[in-house]
């Protein structure tokens, strides 16, 4: 009887003797064997969405989640990161949440930076489709096309987008349709900007960019064509009125001085369109 | 972010509670043969199906509020806690709304467990009915895309492309009740067509009540 009562009690102890002794076996191997984080399938996009029901949202961020840990755990290790794999990933998590604008911050945090440049941009594409108050999106477009494709004139068409989203990057959006040679189109934004503004400095300020960019304006053309009539490159500008083809080398009205960079093919200006401090 | 989970949450666990315990309702009353003596009283039987259904209503109605404003508060805390530099605004009116069509959506569901119910002997049917239902109405928008949008040649023959047709006539389009991303982004929302939409679940509700108060009248207990 008093063997029996015990029974429980001694079964009790030797049963959790055993189970500390495995699980601290379990618990090393599992340490010591961790899976890190491992690509998984991402089942095609149009699946996705159909079996993720009322929870696009969160599956959305899930899939930007792993991305993120995967790629955070490779940089660690220093090993190279399977790129394809992460662009299918924010491609289904945007296309499930397609405002999900942590999605689209990390994909241009990442992916161009190793080459996945017009993958970025179609993501970002459809980024800006749907967030269409937002002015990172592109601006990031932008500064894809100048810093990798090194495309002035698309880079400077989405600054245009951004600009009218978030005024303080007009400055920026000038300055590449100038660096584009697309001086009137930075003209004709000026005098859209001067007929909006009532501050009489602000206006000054215009009109002297305006000035400027004329002057560079006049300036290029005479360039392109003297270069089509000699073949040949006008050194100095001056050249340019002993042809004949301008009557007077413009002024800047910053205080600086025009010449001409053949190795970019644009006019420039030792003011840099900046008064003298 | 925070927002989207705690909305997300709060609709999924209302779902749990609206499934688990809406199947319960009428079959553990036939089942346990208490229904005799409620068919006994002086009220009709159509009465006794749509009170519970108010009752369920009620229940659904309190999680997804204490729910939702929890998770509303969840997210002022994260808010402060962390405080983010871009997409900082949450549409407090938005969150509102999305909540209140959760509600309806889990409402939809109720009416069609109930009238599942009504014909049903054991509980596990309706149950398992009503999530077929649910998953079916989240994703019909979506199979009418892919239909209609497919190209020729990995389109589905005729007469799956005409049921699910079908189905995207009979089935709710339950993604039409997704706010959440208007509450989380806050988008604008059209107020007109939230009208209707409430006004199109509210209907769906009552034919779905209707019938099943109608088969529920005709049904005899053995």
């Amino acid at each position: 009887m008093r063997i029996s009562r015990q029974l429980p009690i001694i079964l009790i102890l030797i049963s959790i003797l055993g189970y500390t002794v495995s699980f601290s076996q379990v618990d090393r191997y599992r340490r010591n064997n961790r899976l890190e984080s491992r690509i998984a399938y991402i089942p095609p996009v149009g699946m996705l969405k159909v079996i993720s029901l009322d929870y696009k949202g969160i599956v959305s961020k899930l899939l930007l989640f792993r991305g993120m840990v995967y790629y955070g755990e490779r940089q660690e290790q220093n090993v190279r990161q399977d790129l394809p794999w992460m662009y299918n990933s924010f491609e289904a998590s945007t296309t499930l949440d397609p405002y999900n604008i942590d999605s689209y911050y990390f994909a241009q945090a990442t992916l161009p930076w190793d080459g996945m440049v017009a993958e970025t941009n179609r993501i970002l594409e459809r980024g800006m489709k749907h967030r269409d108050w937002d002015f990172y999106i592109p601006f990031f477009i932008g500064f894809n096309h100048f810093h990798f494709l090194g495309d002035d004139a698309k880079a400077a068409e989405y600054f245009d987008i951004a600009a009218k989203l978030n005024p303080a990057l007009i400055e920026l959006s000038l300055k590449f349709h100038y660096r584009a040679n697309q001086i009137p189109v930075a003209i004709a934004i000026l005098e859209e900007l001067y007929s909006k503004i009532n501050n009489e400095e602000i206006r000054k300020n215009i009109t002297t960019r305006i000035e400027a960019y004329t002057g560079a304006d006049t300036l290029y053309k005479g360039v392109q064509a003297y270069k089509k009539r000699y073949n040949n490159i006008p050194h100095p500008l001056n050249q340019l009125i002993v042809r004949g083809i301008i009557e007077e080398i413009p002024k800047d009205p910053y205080g600086g001085e025009f010449y001409y960079d053949a190795k970019e093919d644009r006019i420039k200006t030792t003011s840099n369109f900046l008064f003298k401090k | 972010m925070a927002c989207d989970f705690s909305l997300s949450s709060a609709s999924f666990i209302s779902l749990i509670l609206t499934l688990f315990i809406g199947q319960n309702l009428i079959t553990k009353d036939i089942d346990r043969r208490s229904i005799y003596t409620v068919i006994s009283l002086p009220i009709k039987r159509g009465e006794y199906i749509i009170g519970k259904f108010l009752g369920l209503l009620t229940l659904i109605l309190f999680s997804v509020t204490i729910l939702s404003a929890l998770g509303g508060l969840s997210v002022c805390i994260a808010g402060v806690l962390s405080p983010q530099e871009i997409n900082q605004t949450i549409s407090w009116g938005n969150y509102f709304l999305a909540s209140l069509f959760i509600f309806l959506k889990l409402a939809i569901i109720a009416a069609i467990l109930f009238l599942f119910s009504s014909l049903a002997t054991s509980a596990f049917l309706p149950l398992s009915l009503a999530i077929a239902f649910y998953m079916i109405a989240e994703s019909v928008e979506e199979v009418r895309i892919f239909i209609e949008s497919a190209s020729p040649n990995i389109k589905p023959n005729l007469a799956i492309q005409y049921l699910a047709k079908l189905a995207y006539y009979i089935f709710p389009n339950f993604e039409a009740f997704d706010l959440k991303p208007a509450a989380i982004y806050s988008l604008p929302i059209d107020t007109g067509h939230l009208v209707y939409l409430a006004a199109y679940s509210l209907f769906y509700m009552v034919i779905a009540m209707a019938i099943a108060a109608i088969i529920f009248e005709r049904r005899e207990f053995l």
